[in-house]
């Protein structure tokens, strides 16, 4: 059963960290894209 | 709709562990780690197609989306590799006792690790877009050539490792299916949002 839970967790916790990795990388390039180009400009 | 994709992806998952974990269960219970390391394994041959296939185009059409998809592919498949090797040692030692032992399955899919590696080291090596992408996209196809041998090797050879998982009942199919299913949109929103931060980064550069 711990095998299981272990084998559980560590994929999830993978899964997790890349997809918030991914989320504040794509955000804060976004950010500097906005503020290098303004929208309407 | 990228978000919508990540959401129904997740529900999906919940959905595939519910199944599982109710009408599906598989004895002994240390087996129900299929549900995760069948799936990262589809996940991460996919992913190896997606850069095979985005490569070529590249190298045929030479627009940059292509290296940028490409590049994308090689990352997700890197994660997906990472869980299938990580769950298939934990699988491995609950059922022979053993983290690892050099059977032609594990060590393919180790070396589809490393090939995953190897791109990403590669393509962090170079600072000009267009040796970086034909090289990247060489490479990318030349590790494509271990993606078959990973499937035919418990196939034609004696393997520790079974080629196939057969199922009880429908339901365990089912939560397989849904499993899958789930990982690979998954997998499409992850290769997504690199694609596009690969696009972003080079419009600020």
């Amino acid at each position: 059963m711990n095998y299981l839970i272990g084998a559980f967790a560590v994929s999830w916790a993978v899964y997790f960290v890349y997809l918030i990795y991914l989320s504040f990388k794509l955000n804060s390039l976004n950010r500097r894209f906005e503020s290098k180009y303004p929208p309407g400009k | 709709m990228r978000v919508t994709v990540l959401i129904i992806s997740f529900v999906l998952m919940i959905a595939s562990g519910v199944i599982a974990f109710t009408k599906g269960a598989i004895e002994p219970v240390v087996r129900n780690i299929v549900y995760i390391h069948v799936p990262a394994s589809i996940c991460s041959l996919v992913c190896f197609g997606g850069l095979f296939v985005f490569s070529i185009m590249y190298l045929i059409k030479k627009k940059p989306v292509f290296d940028y998809l490409g590049a994308a592919s090689a990352e997700v498949a890197f994660v997906f590799a990472t869980v299938l090797n990580i769950t298939g040692m934990i699988f491995a030692k609950a059922e022979w006792g053993l983290w690892w032992t050099p059977s032609m399955r594990l060590i393919s899919s180790a070396i589809l690790w490393f090939l995953a590696a190897a791109y990403l080291i590669l393509r962090s090596s170079f600072n000009e877009q267009g040796n970086k992408a034909n090289l990247c996209a060489v490479f990318g196809i030349i590790a494509f050539v271990d993606v078959p041998f990973v499937y035919i090797s418990a196939r034609l050879m004696r393997d520790i490792h079974r080629p196939s998982f057969s199922f009880d009942s429908s339901w365990q199919s089912a939560a397989l299916g849904l499993a899958i299913v789930a990982t690979i949109m998954l997998a499409s929103a992850l290769i997504w949002m690199r694609a596009d931060i690969e696009k972003l980064n080079k419009r600020l550069n």
